[in-house]
């Protein structure tokens, strides 16, 4: 595509930039005030002669589209699509085992002296996280209210009965921030474990 | 939300005998149910069941107080904040950096050396290449030199401009509010209408109240109720703020922090909209290690 100044006369208007190219789709309009949207073929004879002509078009509505009917009998097929404004409460007996896995929360604040409630999205908040480059892997259980100490020792007692091989297990209780980070992949032992309590 | 606010605005004159209005939060909590009650009856809002129970947190209650002290009571009523707002477990990291990234985002470094190009002189070569027992150089003012140009020193007017993750400030202003609150320095107010305009009534007010040297009203709407206006005027340290202004700076260099009803329960429902929005994890995704 060039870019070639090209010189009409229209209105008074010496000089107009125009992209000239060979294909059709680059081509560029100018349509003055007189042209309405619907009579291109007249403004690509104003462009130029230079100027391809496309056939002509009319855009015409038919009789057929002139009665419209409003109604509101389909709107419950357009309110489906739409998406959710805040995450939905799910629905289940409190431990009761859903079809894709997932368990409803069955533990209540003063069952044990700690408690772990599920994230926003109602999941375990038990994250695994990992720098790609490093085979530094830290499991950690966020959210923990109530005696995180107890809790603590709990995981290390459970660790320690699963994999009597290893002899330590590194552990970090950041009381501050409500979390616990174990050295090492346990996502899964861990849900396991926080699953059996209820949490 | 604007005719809902205008709405209480009308009937705040007959709040204390004829509504009992639920908080405006998102799906999962009640509807709005208007019961109308005998005139006598104590005023409680935002008494909602649907809260979620499987929290340790439990809803907070504070006191609806008025800023006319000729009444009866100086406490009109009792209101009951969201746990997941007035009540969360206050993230001090997060305060610090919300604080930081507020003091910092607006900083523009004027700290400006020259580069060698900039500096006088140093156009010409000192010596020829070759010839003299010296070192080879092409001008005095390169960065070897002493008196030469800087090579990677600050360059002036370099903005210090980011922003912090929106979880970062949800979470910053929840803990700040969270903090205020359980140090009694967050109060609740029915609104901002005060009999007189005095700065010296509203200073006294504050006194027997034992509110901090420095108090920050907040309301919904950023029209303030003339009096109030007038007498926060002339003094440097009562400060007046509409909802969309509220920040963690403001509310920890405050003492005191004050807000209306309707203020209080426009800022529930905006932070309990993000936190419960499906997608909030869209927002700023980045992946952190060890925070």
């Amino acid at each position: 595509m060039a870019l070639k100044p090209c010189v009409r006369q229209l209105g008074g208007v010496a000089q107009v930039w125009r992209c000239v190219s060979r294909s059709i789709a680059h081509q560029t309009y100018r349509i003055t005030a007189g042209n309405t949207c619907h009579d291109i073929n007249d403004a690509q004879k104003a462009a130029g002669p230079t100027s391809a002509r496309l056939p002509r078009l009319r855009h015409t509505i038919p009789e057929s589209y002139e009665k419209v009917e409003v109604s509101t009998a389909e709107w419950s097929y357009v309110e489906r699509l739409l998406p959710l404004k805040s995450i939905p409460k799910p629905t289940g007996n409190p431990g009761e085992v859903m079809p894709s896995g997932w368990v409803v929360p069955s533990a209540k604040p003063g069952d044990y002296p700690y408690f772990v409630p599920r994230s926003a999205n109602h999941m375990l908040p038990v994250y695994l996280l990992h720098k790609p480059i490093l085979s530094k892997h830290v499991t950690s259980v966020k959210h923990v209210q109530g005696d995180i100490f107890a809790l603590s020792e709990e995981l290390r007692e459970h660790l320690t009965q699963l994999l009597p091989s290893r002899k330590i297990i590194n552990m970090r209780v950041h009381e501050p921030h409500q979390m616990i980070q174990i050295k090492g992949q346990f996502v899964t032992e861990l849900k396991e474990f926080l699953l059996k309590k209820g949490f | 939300e604007h005719h809902c606010i205008m709405a209480q605005r009308l009937f705040y004159p007959t709040l204390r005998n004829s509504l009992r209005c639920f908080g405006t939060t998102p799906g999962w909590q009640t509807e709005a149910v208007a019961v109308p009650q005998a005139p006598s009856a104590p005023l409680i809002l935002n008494e909602t069941s649907e809260i979620d129970k499987n929290v340790a947190e439990v809803a907070r209650e504070a006191w609806i107080e008025t800023l006319d002290p000729s009444g009866e009571n100086l406490h009109v009523g009792l209101i009951h904040l969201h746990p997941k707002v007035f009540a969360t477990y206050p993230r001090l990291d997060i305060i610090h950096e919300n604080v930081v990234w507020q003091q910092k985002y607006r900083m523009v470094n004027t700290s400006h050396t020259k580069l060698r190009s900039e500096v006088r002189g140093g156009g010409r070569k000192p010596w020829p290449q070759k010839g003299t027992g010296r070192a080879r150089h092409g001008s005095i003012r390169s960065p070897l030199w002493k008196g030469g140009g800087v090579v990677h020193g600050p360059r002036a007017f370099t903005t210090q401009f980011y922003m912090l993750s929106f979880g970062k400030r949800i979470m910053g202003l929840t803990s700040t509010l969270s903090a205020k609150f359980a140090q009694d320095d967050l109060k609740i107010v029915e609104n901002l209408d005060m009999p007189s305009d005095e700065a010296g009534f509203l200073e006294k007010l504050c006194e027997d109240r034992c509110w901090g040297p420095s108090v920050l009203f907040v309301d919904d709407c950023d029209l303030m109720p003339r009096n109030i206006t007038v007498a926060t005027d002339t003094i440097n340290h009562i400060n007046l703020m509409p909802v969309y202004g509220l920040n963690v700076y403001s509310m920890l260099k405050h003492n005191t922090v004050v807000l209306t009803v309707s203020a209080s329960q426009c800022i529930e429902e905006r932070i309990l909209h993000h936190l419960n929005k499906p997608d909030y994890h869209l927002i700023n995704c980045a992946k952190c290690y060890n925070k």
